[in-house]
This record gives structure tokens, C-alpha cells and sequence, in this order.
């Protein structure tokens, strides 16, 4: 009756996914027809079978179940090109289970646990470990539409939208289950073609997030380059530099999308040890673009009133990337319950400053794709003189730089966001509003240093060295109404930058479709039927961080009032929700509470 | 009896090793006075139809756990009982967290 689907093992490469199998192999010599075929035997057995009718039923519910999960399963395996939507068969026949599982009787001794003495393993025999029918039922349930929504990921064109959308799968909750974080890893970068999502090779997938990034209409990367031949040529010798750029970055980046489905404890501790290694690429590829320069005579230019520079376009994109890890370790603690609440102060700090750099960072590569488009302004200008028409040079452009645009406004949200909750916070741990629990082994520079274990060693940005940031965190030196003014004045700032978030949308190319041809518009039946779609969650994510700034700014409103009619904040005490809690607005803000205000 | 592996030199843990001999908890060769080797279940032997339905349930639970389905609310990662401060390095409950680079 049982079939053991072998197909399961699918790419379970990474320590995450590894189920303890001590080397047993699970029928592999059994293919998944012939276990078909038996199933289909046992129908047709069961069709002719003097058994009452309701058993029979129940029977035959749970082989049709076995055979389309089995199909399912088998599906997954196959290549990506063939796939064909996944339907979710499979839901209606589990009902089926549940409204007959009280017609079954349990025979306990067809199970055991002995196979253990055999296995090559020196750990103690485990238990058996009893999951209640109802709570299997759900689990495959949830298993059937997270492979539905994997579909979703699979229709995705650009590595922006990408990134978005990966991320919102995995952050649901309950995370998907192993199985469907596997299969979505397998997708992102098949292992026997190199392709990600079926669709580009790895390379491709690069060059498309540079272009969307950083060098939109460049000669590097044209994929022409790679046809000549002469090494003196300037275009051999660019393809050259684009083959070195993909040797050492590609498979870091598709890493960035392969870890989000790890699970989530695990993920924030491969972001630590991912962000050393971006930093050292980050130097690696500043060699790189100063090749490029030689072949592209790319002019120095003052950036904002500096020294000339140059754009620096690859190892620019590089530290984009690195600061996003950075903002991921730190969102991700606070998912994570890592941070205590007089930390949340300090953490916040360090997470307007990040954001800070990225902004400005964003800023200079928008510096330079603007001086870019002029020169091609001036060069269009010239060959129109000589009977050419060329206007759609500035399209690339404009589309990288809307895309810059976009990462500009969240990344000010974000910003803005956690500028008020620093403000608060620390005002709260100022006024003592929170109990610290004792700790007689730590202090705060010691604490300073942990949480800060996987910045201090980066080149850029800058390491903040204890004073500095126990000064600005705590804002010393400043009353206790400017703090008040500052929490005020930044809430009110993230509330209407995250509504622009939400205005904009979760992926750059609803702005770029007409309104009529949006996925969400065309729904298909089943489609509308589906409970969740990555773009729902997102907009209910960036809903909930609005919630967050309304409860922030409602906390500094009970603090404005305490103030004005007491004339001081003396007694106040708050409570911090935690993350994943009915209170908490969303896990990445942790908003306050002004619990009493005893005098 | 005892299948376990014994490691080390140090008197102490051969010990703690030979301790854990002939418990069925640690041992996983230990068997219980009268325990045959091997189950003794027919798998040709006749099933009530209702029995089958009952096998073929236990089967989907056993599923969920073998084959990693179960999905992880946050509250199993993060022991938050009422009264136990979850947060920080000094009390936290979970050792997931101290991974944390």
C-alpha cells in the first residue's frame, strides 16, 4: 500500500535538507510506473471487492490520493521545460481521508522501530515520533498549495522581482515545508543544465541583474563580444572581463536566492558568513573595473562635490548586494528574537545607518548611469547629424534607473522607519520603561561586539567603533523632547514612504504593463481560487509595516500627551511585543507599548 | 548486548559509555527479556478492510515526519513561554540561536 517515493531525495544537498537515511536507500529500484500500476491494480480490486461500499470508498480515496501525490512527486522531477501548471488535485482526495479516517483501525505492530539496530549509526534508537491524523492532513494540505504557489516563482522574468518574490515565499508562516524550499532550490539553479528557473543560463541571469542595476546599454555586456576573435580587440578583451566577473561572482549570487530557502535561523547565519565573503569580492572586483576602465576610457567625475572618481560599475553592484546582506542580518534578528529590548535602540541605529550608506551608495550609481545617458545623449546627437535617428538609447537607462528608483524609496521607508523606532526606543530605555534582566557576565561593549560580530571585520562600510555608537544610539546630549520630536517627525516621514512602497507595487514590471494585462488581472479560475499569491503577501507585509507606523506614532502620540500634562516622562514603563505574537505588527518593527504610566 | 561505540581513552566517558549499555533508551541493540531480534509481522497475513484504512492513515502520519513536511512555526524555534524571556544570549532556550554567527 505504502509507496515510498524515493523521488523525495530530491537535492537535498545542503546540511538543511539532509534527512538521516545512514546510507538506507528507499526502494531505488522501483520505479515510480511500477508503483502506478500496483496502485491501479488495487483499484481495480477494490472496484470488485465484496466489502460495504463505504470502506470501499475510504479505500479507494486514499489509493487516488496515493496515485496523483506519487504523479505530483514525479512531476517535480522532471525537466522544467515540460512542466505544465500544477494542479492541486490532490486537496479534494485529502478531504476525502479526513471525513473517512474515523472508519480505520490502527495496527500498531505493522510499524516498528527496529530497523535501527541495523543502520549504520551510533546515535541512541529514536523514539517514534506520532503525528495526529488531523495534523498529517493539514501539513500535506499546506505541501500542496506552497507547490502550487511555486509556479508563481517559475513565472517570474526579471532577478529584481525575483528577489522580492523568493524572499516573501520563504518569510511565510509556517515556512514552507523542506520539501517545496528543496524543489524551489533545485529550480534556481537546475543541476544537470546550469539553468536558473528553466529559462537563462547562469550567466545570463548576471548580466541581466547588472544590466538592472548598474550598466544598462553597456558595451561589456553585449553578448556580441564573445564572437571575436583578436585579442588586441577592446571587445575580446571586455568579454574576457565579463568571463572573469561570472567565475568569481555567479555562483555567490545565485546563493543569495539558494539560501532564503534554507530555514530561517540557518539562513541569517549563511547572510554572516556570506557578508565576509562579499566584502573580500567587493576588492577583488575593484581590480576588475579598473581593466574595464582601460577599454571603455571611461572620464573621471566629481560625485557630490568629491574628489573625480570613476563609476566603478561591477564592484558597485557588488555593494549593493553587500548592504542588502547587511539589512538582512539585522531584519532577520529581529524575526529571530536574537535582540534583547534595550537593544532594539541600538540595533535600530545601526539599521538607519546601513540603510544610510546603501542610500547614498544608490545615489552615486544613479550619479553616474545619469552622466552615462548624457553622453549617449551627445553621441545620438552627433549621429543624427550624419542621417541616423537614434532616440531609444535613453530606454535602458530609464528603466535602470526607475529600478534604482524603487530600491531608493524602500530602502528610505526602511530608513525612516527605524530612525523612529531608534527615537523611541531610546528614549524608553533612557526613561528605564523596560526591566533589564541582570547580567553579570556581560557588558555593553561586550554586547557591542557580539551583535556586531559580522560588521566589525568589513572593509566597507566603515566599522563603528563602541563610543561612537553608544553616543549616537543613545543620543547623548540630547533632551528627551528632541528625541520626542525626532520619533514624531521620522514616523510620520516612514508612514507616507511606505505607502509610496505599497502604491509602487511589488514587482518593477506592474509599472511597465498596462493596467488590463497584469497577471493578477487575468486570473484564471483556479488561480482565484488560490488563497495566497506572492503579490497578496507582499502588499499584506508592507500593510502590516504600515500598521507598525501607525502603532509607533499612536506610542509617541500617549507620550507627547504624558509630557504635556505631567511636564516630564518619569515613570513611564512599556512593554515590546514579540515578533511572530498576535501584538506584533510585524517582525521586522518592533513598535512599543506604553503599558502605564504610574506617577 | 551493547552495540554503542566506545571513543575515547578517558576513563570517565568509557564510563558514561558503559552506563549507557543495556539502556533501551541509549542501546539500541538492548533487548527487553523475551524481546525476539527481528518483528515477527506476517506482511501477507489477512487485513480487515478497516484495518487497511487505519494502516494506510498511520502511514501519511509517519509521512509527515520522514519526509520533512512538517513546517516550523516560529513558536518552535523560540520557546516563549510565558515568564521566560527569550531574548538575548543569557537566557535564551533555543540552541538555534547560539549558531548565530
Amino acid at each position: 500500500v505504502s509507496s515510498l517515493n524515493s523521488n523525495i531525495e530530491l537535492n537535498e544537498q545542503e546540511e538543511d535538507f539532509t534527512s538521516q537515511l545512514y546510507h538506507r536507500e528507499l526502494l531505488p529500484r522501483v520505479t515510480a510506473a511500477e508503483v502506478q500500476s500496483l496502485l491501479d491494480e488495487g483499484l481495480s480490486y477494490i472496484a470488485t471487492a465484496s466489502i460495504s461500499p463505504v470502506l470501499k470508498g475510504a479505500i479507494k480515496t486514499r489509493l487516488l490520493f496515493r496515485r496523483s501525490f506519487l504523479k505530483a512527486l514525479e512531476h517535480d522531477t522532471g525537466p522544467l521545460s515540460a512542466r505544465t501548471k500544477s494542479s492541486l488535485l490532490c486537496t479534494p482526495l485529502l478531504e476525502g481521508i479526513k471525513d473517512t479516517a474515523h472508519l480505520g483501525t490502527a495496527v500498531n505492530d505493522c510499524f516498528s522501530t527496529k530497523v535501527q539496530r541495523s543502520l549504520a549509526s551510533s546515535v541512541p534508537p529514536r523514539p517514534m515520533v506520532t503525528v495526529k491524523l488531523s495534523d498529517a492532513l493539514s501539513h500535506f494540505t499546506n505541501l500542496c498549495h506552497d507547490a502550487a504557489d511555486v509556479d508563481q516563482i517559475l513565472e517570474i522574468e526579471t532577478t529584481e522581482d525575483l528577489y522580492t518574490a523568493v524572499w516573501v515565499f520563504m518569510s511565510r508562516m509556517p515556512q514552507p515545508s523542506v520539501y517545496i524550499r528543496a524543489l524551489v532550490q533545485s529550480f534556481l539553479s537546475d543541476q544537470e543544465t546550469g539553468q536558473v528557473l528553466g529559462k537563462m543560463s547562469s550567466k545570463e541571469f548576471l548580466v541581466s541583474s547588472l544590466a538592472a542595476v548598474v550598466l544598462p546599454s553597456s558595451l561589456l555586456l553585449n553578448s556580441a563580444n564573445e564572437m571575436v576573435e583578436a585579442p588586441t580587440d577592446p571587445r575580446f578583451q571586455m568579454a574576457r572581463i565579463l568571463t572573469e566577473f561570472d567565475g568569481k561572482v555567479c555562483q555567490r549570487y545565485l546563493n543569495i536566492f539558494r539560501n532564503a530557502c534554507l530555514n530561517r535561523c540557518r539562513t541569517r547565519r549563511t547572510i554572516c558568513h556570506m557578508v565576509l565573503d562579499w566584502d573580500s569580492l567587493q576588492a577583488d572586483t575593484e581590480d576588475l573595473d579598473g581593466a574595464l576602465r582601460t577599454f571603455t576610457e571611461e572620464q573621471p567625475a566629481s560625485f557630490a562635490s568629491g574628489q573625480p572618481t570613476f563609476s566603478y560599475p561591477l564592484s558597485s553592484w557588488v555593494y549593493h548586494h553587500k548592504l542588502n546582506h547587511l539589512r538582512a542580518i539585522i531584519q532577520l534578528g529581529f524575526e529571530l528574537t536574537i535582540y534583547a529590548p534595550d537593544e532594539f535602540a541600538g540595533v535600530y541605529w545601526y539599521l538607519s545607518y546601513a540603510c544610510g550608506t546603501h542610500l547614498s551608495h544608490i545615489d552615486r550609481i544613479s550619479f553616474f548611469l545619469q552622466r552615462d545617458m548624457q553622453t549617449q545623449d551627445a553621441l545620438s546627437q552627433e549621429s543624427r547629424l550624419v542621417g541616423e535617428l537614434n532616440s531609444n538609447h535613453r530606454v535602458p537607462f530609464q528603466k535602470t534607473l526607475k529600478n534604482l528608483f524603487r530600491i531608493y524609496t524602500h530602502l528610505k521607508a526602511t530608513e525612516a522607519l527605524s530612525r523612529a523606532l531608534h527615537a523611541l526606543h531610546a528614549l524608553l530605555l533612557r526613561l528605564q520603561a523596560f526591566k533589564i534582566p541582570p547580567r553579570p557576565y556581560s557588558s555593553n561593549s561586550l554586547r557591542y561586539e557580539l551583535r556586531m560580530r559580522p560588521f566589525l571585520s568589513l572593509n566597507v562600510p566603515e566599522p563603528v567603533d563602541f563610543e561612537t555608537f553608544q553616543d549616537e544610539s543613545s543620543f547623548a546630549g540630547v533632551e528627551d523632547e528632541q528625541v520626542l520630536e525626532e520619533a514624531a517627525s521620522r514616523v510620520a516621514e516612514a508612514r507616507s514612504f511606505w505607502d509610496e512602497v505599497l502604491e509602487a507595487g511589488w514587482s518593477a514590471q506592474l509599472g511597465d504593463t498596462a493596467e488590463e494585462e497584469r497577471p493578477s488581472k487575468r486570473a484564471t479560475p483556479e488561480a482565484q481560487k488560490r488563497a495566497t499569491t506572492i503579490e497578496g503577501e507582499w502588499s499584506k507585509g508592507v500593510k502590516n509595516v504600515i500598521r507598525a507606523c501607525i502603532a509607533a506614532s499612536i506610542c509617541v502620540a500617549t507620550l507627547k500627551k504624558r509630557l504635556n500634562t505631567s511636564g516630564d516622562l518619569k515613570g513611564v514603563q512599556a512593554t515590546v511585543p514579540i515578533p511572530g505574537g498576535k501584538d506584533c505588527w510585524h517582525d521586522w518593527w518592533i513598535v512599543p507599548r506604553i503599558s502605564e504610566v504610574s506617577s | 548486548v551493547g552495540a554503542l561505540e566506545v571513543r575515547s581513552s578517558s576513563s570517565e566517558t568509557i564510563a558514561a559509555d558503559v552506563a549507557q549499555i543495556m539502556d533501551s533508551k541509549m542501546d539500541s541493540g538492548y533487548l527487553e527479556t523475551g524481546e525476539a531480534l527481528d518483528d515477527e509481522y506476517d506482511v501477507l497475513r489477512t487485513l480487515l478492510p478497516e484495518e487497511m484504512i487505519g494502516i494506510m492513515d498511520q502511514v501519511l502520519c509517519h509521512e509527515v515526519k520522514s519526509l520533512g513536511l512538517r513546517r516550523y512555526s516560529r513558536a518552535e524555534y523560540v520557546d516563549c513561554k510565558p515568564g521566560c524571556v527569550a531574548y538575548g544570549s543569557s537566557t535564551f532556550t533555543n540552541p538555534l540561536h547560539l549558531l548565530v554567527h
